[in-house]
């Protein structure tokens, strides 16, 4: 069908009346040429030639415009009388409307045949199109089983090109369609049959098959059965397919539990990890009501469980589950709700087993429980001690204190009032006991010391160490007016500690320095410090008579001493409370001598 | 009027008869009231109980004071003392053989005028009661009395 001969409406229409003007002129000249051959028998022949032509090519108008134009030519130039409208013979009037007749009655057929025609055209036309522009393959089969038409979806599918194909077998491109055919040929009786081949193979040019889905329509005809073969290339779906086996099979593989239920809890997939964790396999599980086989226990009713999913769409949360050997399984559970495209409902349930994890941390809770109970216990012991220990001290500092005032005061009192009376001897035990009284008294000083810088707080600040020890060694002096004492204190020292705690480490200090160095003609006492990184070392060095080295650990140890109480009266308290004050600062302490040369003692507190 | 006694609160004998002999020793010859536990003080220094009809603002010019009493404890008589206003500016010294931390604070919380440690030497104790009547008794000018009118 080409588009030339399409002309617009108004132009076809004036171009059939042309025709008819020059079909009728060109009958007219033709006739009037043969005027001297024929006469005027037969005029009308050409002149019928002429509306055919008109009617066939121009349609009904110019036809029926061709035969009036002819009829009143042949009227006019070739009935007698010629050259006029004067008829001479009668039945010339019948030849003229026999004429008109034929003219118009070849006129009305013509049209008829032409748009039955252009029906027919069209309709075929619109249904090439159609095949042409299918999604699937279309492949007709003449009765002998020969290829006699097929789409373009067919040819790109097969990689043929129509000419190619015509005339070869269907097997060509479908390989397994001959039994069908024979089948369909045995079955007979039926005229038509429709087959729908699914799972086939389509055979390409290249030789390569693809999967294919085929519709085969086959009809009896007189040489055999012809067909028509609708043709799908499902290789797309196949892989999709494919790739959800996979997904199944992966889901399979997954450690954790997977399954799936309809609403209601029927379950329809069950994974290997759920068959690892319940013990129940699929074929025990699959059409089981989840809950039920389960025993589920989640943190609201059961029943609510899928209006939340509805309302929500997923789930997430603890549940308690029993496995088929009836133990408890912790899970930490996630459901999702998944509507399909058919609005079909499923709720994928993912788990993780967290039984230990909760047993390690009801443990761990159990523990920390039974550790800050023992905790409480030991505090409230410690405290209790504690409160005893002050109450002991207290004590020590009234009720043991009284007596021995009595003791030294009526000693004096004897010796005041009844000095007289008593030889030396008595006079002397009565010093002696008023000397054990003051000693004991001291010692119950010292010891009330050594618990107070236990228990007391401490309050850290800076402490001008170098001022302090000049202020000491000033009382020293004046406590000891007979001795000659040479105090030598490096400047600008300074500590971080408790002043009042800092102030009983170097009285204890310095106050052991000026006793051991009682030998001495002069007491040589230094005072020094140096920084080392962390902590500031301190030390108090003297001339006396030093000690030896091998007990140098049990220096600081409570009622420890290393000299006579005849050659240097003491208590042997002061060192370890210097100690004690110094570790609670996070200090240590140590000291350096050789028997008989001195002695050095040093401190170290942090900064 | 005034009133020279001392108020001695002691329960201890032996450290109650040293107390009256370092008196004798440091010449100290103000009439000595004997209160020997808590009770006892506050029944003389309130004018109850016994002490029935005695002015509590005619306090004593000196109070010795020990903490560990019997019955009532010296630090609780000690606030009730300043709790009064008739007896507010009475002095009083804490003798006590405590030299605990607490017990100082406690004593100067609740206002005492002197903190003395009593010493184990007898000779030390008797210089030490012989300064504090010398201060409080001669040197020191006594608080005035309180008087309902003024």
């Amino acid at each position: 069908m080409s588009r030339k001969t399409r002309l617009d409406p108004d132009m076809r229409a004036a171009s059939g009346y042309v025709l008819a003007l020059g079909a009728v002129s060109t009958a007219l000249a033709v006739r009037l040429m043969l005027i001297g051959l024929l006469a005027y028998q037969g005029p009308f022949l050409p002149f019928v030639l002429a509306v055919m032509i008109t009617a066939t090519f121009g349609g009904r108008g110019p036809g029926l415009l061709a035969t009036t134009i002819s009829l009143l030519a042949v009227w006019y130039f070739f009935l007698p009388i010629a050259n006029s409208f004067v008829l001479k013979n009668p039945a010339d009037v019948m030849n003229l409307v026999t004429f008109f007749v034929v003219g118009s009655g070849i006129t009305l057929l013509s049209d008829r045949m032409r748009e039955a025609l252009r029906v027919a055209t069209r309709t075929e036309e619109t249904n090439r199109a159609l095949l042409e522009s299918a999604s699937q393959g279309i492949v007709s089969t003449s009765g002998d089983g020969r290829i006699i038409n097929v789409n373009a979806m067919a040819e790109r599918m097969f990689g043929y090109t129509r000419e190619e194909l015509i005339g070869k077998p269907l097997v060509t491109l479908l390989p397994e369609t001959r039994q069908t055919a024979r089948a369909a040929t045995a079955a007979g009786s039926e005229v038509q049959h429709t087959h729908l081949l699914m799972d086939r193979v389509g055979q390409r040019r290249d030789g390569s098959s693809f999967p294919v889905e085929v519709n085969l329509s086959s009809a009896h005809t007189a040489d055999g059965t012809a067909s028509i073969a609708f043709v799908t290339d499902i290789s797309e779906r196949k892989q999709a397919e494919e790739a959800m086996r996979n997904q199944a099979n992966m889901l399979n593989l997954a450690h954790d539990p997977i399954f799936a239920w309809q609403p209601g809890g029927r379950i329809y997939y069950w994974n290997r990890g759920a068959t690892a964790l319940y013990g129940f396999t699929p074929e025990e599980a699959m059409g089981r009501i989840s809950h039920e086989l389960l025993k589920s226990v989640l943190p609201f009713p059961e029943k609510e469980l899928e209006s939340r999913l509805e309302a929500e769409g997923s789930w997430i949360g603890e549940i308690v589950h029993t496995a088929k050997d009836g133990s408890s399984v912790i899970v930490e559970s996630r459901m999702i709700l998944y509507t399909g495209p058919k609005g079909d409902r499923t709720v994928l349930e993912t788990n993780r087993d967290i039984t230990g994890r909760k047993a390690a941390a009801e443990e761990i809770r159990l523990l920390n429980e039974d550790l800050e109970r023992r905790v409480r216990v030991r505090t409230a012991e410690l405290q209790a001690a504690n409160t005893e220990l002050e109450a002991f001290a207290y004590s020590v500092s009234h009720d043991l204190r009284a007596p021995l005032r009595g003791i030294d005061g009526w000693s004096m009192a004897l010796l005041e009032d009844y000095e007289g009376q008593l030889d030396e001897r008595a006079l002397g035990y009565l010093h002696r006991v008023r000397g054990e009284a003051q000693r004991l008294g001291g010692l119950i000083d010292d010891l009330l010391q050594l618990s107070r810088v236990t228990r007391m707080q401490i309050r850290s600040q800076a402490v001008d160490v170098s001022a302090l020890a000049g202020q000491l060694a000033d009382r020293l002096r004046e406590l000891h007016p007979g001795r000659r004492l040479q105090f030598t204190i490096q400047p600008s020292l300074s500590a971080k500690g408790d002043p009042r705690l800092v102030e009983v480490v170097l009285t204890n200090l310095l106050e052991n320095a000026v006793k051991f160095t009682g030998t001495r003609p002069e007491g040589v006492i230094e005072v020094g410090g140096s920084e080392d990184g962390a902590a500031r070392i301190f030390f108090v060095r003297d001339n006396g008579v030093g000690f030896d080295m091998a007990y140098a650990s049990s220096l600081f140890g409570v009622f420890q001493r290393l000299h006579k109480a005849s050659e240097f009266p003491g208590t042997g308290i002061g060192l370890a409370t210097v100690q004690r004050i110094v570790h609670r600062h996070g200090g240590r302490t140590w000291a350096e001598s050789a028997d008989g040369q001195g002695a050095t003692f040093y401190f170290a507190l942090p900064v | 009027m005034s009133n020279n006694e001392i108020l001695l609160v002691e329960d201890n004998p032996s450290d109650i008869d040293l107390t009256m002999r370092a008196f004798t020793k440091s010449r100290i010859l103000n009439k000595v009231i004997l209160a020997e536990d808590g009770q006892e003080a506050l029944d003389y220094i309130f004018g109850t109980g016994p002490h029935t009809g005695r002015d509590p603002a005619n306090f004593p010019a000196l109070t010795l004071l020990d903490l560990k009493l019997p019955k009532v404890s010296g630090l609780e008589v000690l606030r009730r003392i300043r709790a009064d206003e008739r007896t507010r500016r009475m002095p009083i010294v804490v003798l006590t053989s405590s030299t605990e931390e607490q017990d100082r604070a406690d004593g100067y919380d609740h206002g005492v005028n002197s903190y003395i440690r009593k010493p184990v030497d007898f000779k030390q104790f008797v210089a030490v009661l012989e300064q504090l009547g010398m201060y409080w008794l001669l040197l020191n000018e006594a608080p005035p009395r309180h008087t309902e009118s003024s």
